[in-house]
């Protein structure tokens, strides 16, 4: 049993509306959840949930002994190709479908624990990196025992054609010099650098969202969280060295 | 970071475009912190990237059904992961469900009662038996016949509980095995149900003594 910890600075959950936790407010949003007000949605209302409410609708219907398949099929479609894309870049090719089930077997379950609340998807990042983890400490799938594709280049049987990477060294340097850039940057820099760089939005665009940011404070906020990833990578060098 | 960057731009435009968008395949095209870099980027970027629309058309093509049957199972059963994690572990060894319950029956010195323990593992493997009331000898003989340890099976078991945990060793089981091939999902989940030593006029044996007697 355990209980996912948030990561404080993470960015925004890619769900609108609700939090997951106000549905465990009883009375907090009647209609959905609280009490025997359960009312069983339809595929066309289901389909165009947010993810924290589906997940929260399918913590109600299964309390209430209601039917959950359709919701689970639905979150399972709607999660299963990122959840894949985002395990493939750090599994090998052969493990991506059991860890990428793996990974979504847990956050449908353990969305019934009652301890999990917060934003869906950086609940779900948690336990995809969880999973990874889990998968590279496994001595049936040591990664480190495994060749680098580079040395099967062309044979396809072998790896495909597709690399990933590795999970140890460079790949963790690298995510906490970003997530420490991130940590670094005060709420309102942050979106700017989610929406700038990570999102691609053209900086006029940000700078309309954002009141009080021009586009030339967009372009020089991203280049200041540029210039800080390359410094604490170069930071981590010295510190190797 | 002028690579990664541009890289992660034509990754955004391909992903938004509803392409294939591998990331390995934009990986490739760099090498050491340059590479992982972009995968950060890449991570970061589909951590809050919209979730295609429901398309059941597309579910139905994608092969993602049983999945999604495998885990409602477990959601709606009181045998906690068995549901998703038996028929993935069977398939793994390759073992159809009639040789997992021929193998069993064996195990437990029970070679003439398979039609009996068959039952009961449909029930497992459905959901419908509590696992509290599954013995570990039945454990232990499941677990050599799949791999697994007899603990690890009955942590995967426990009931998914509103309120109650649920991420139990079985699920880091599960990420260590493989997807179902729909030949074995279907042989698992399509068996006729039955409910063995469930009569009241049936009296118990020593199979009902196994797997309800906890």
């Amino acid at each position: 049993m355990f209980t996912l910890r948030l990561p404080a600075a993470s960015c925004r959950s890619a769900g609108r509306g609700p939090k997951l936790s106000d549905y465990r407010r009883p009375g907090r949003l009647k209609g959905i959840v609280g009490g025997d007000a359960f009312k069983e949605k339809g595929e066309h209302e289901l389909a165009v949930m947010p993810e924290g409410e589906l997940i929260a609708y399918l913590l109600d219907a299964r309390a209430h002994g209601a039917p959950t398949g359709l919701a689970v099929s639905i979150l399972v479609f709607k999660l299963m190709s990122d959840v894949r894309r985002r395990v493939a870049m750090k599994v090998p090719a052969e493990a991506i479908d059991e860890v990428a089930e793996a990974v979504l077997l847990s956050a449908l379950t353990s969305s019934f624990d009652g301890t999990s609340a917060g934003e869906f998807r950086n609940w779900l990042t948690t336990i995809i990196k969880r999973r990874i983890a889990d998968h590279h400490r496994s001595p049936k799938t040591d990664v480190r025992l495994v060749p680098l594709p580079e040395e099967h280049e062309g044979d396809d049987e072998v790896w495909g054609r597709r690399v990933s990477v590795p999970f140890e060294g460079e790949a963790i340097d690298v995510e906490r010099a970003l997530d420490q850039a991130k940590r670094e940057l005060n709420p309102e820099h942050l979106e700017v650098v989610s929406l700038y760089i990570f999102e691609d939005l053209p900086a006029a665009e940000v700078a309309d969202r954002l009141v009080g940011i021009t586009e030339a404070n967009v372009h020089k906020i991203a280049q200041r969280f540029r210039d800080r990833v390359t410094e604490l990578l170069s930071e981590r060098d010295d510190t190797s060295t | 970071m002028a690579d990664v960057d541009t890289l992660l731009k034509e990754y955004i435009a391909a992903h938004r475009a509803g392409e294939e968008a591998d990331p390995r395949d934009w990986l490739a095209r760099l090498e050491g912190r340059e590479r992982a870099l972009l995968a950060a980027m890449i991570d970061t970027y589909l951590e809050r990237a919209p979730a295609p629309e429901w398309d059941p058309e597309a579910f139905r093509q994608s092969g993602l059904a049983p999945l999604a049957e495998r885990i409602d199972l477990a959601l709606q059963g009181q045998a906690g992961t068995w549901p998703a994690l038996l028929p993935s572990l069977s398939h793994k060894r390759r073992l159809k469900r009639s040789e997992v319950v021929a193998r069993l029956a064996g195990a437990l010195g029970l070679p003439d009662r398979q039609d009996k323990v068959g039952s009961y593992y449909h029930e497992m493997e459905r959901g419908l038996l509590p696992a509290e009331g599954v013995q570990d000898r039945v454990l232990e003989a499941l677990g050599s016949i799949l791999g697994q340890s007899a603990e690890a099976l009955r942590a995967a078991g426990r009931e998914l509980a509103p309120g109650a945990g649920s991420d139990v060793a079985g699920a880091t089981a599960f990420a260590r095995e493989a997807r179902v091939d729909p030949a074995f999902a279907v042989d698992a989940v399509s068996a006729p149900p039955a409910s063995p030593g469930t009569d009241d006029d049936e009296e118990w044996d020593e199979v009902d003594r196994l797997f309800r007697g906890g």
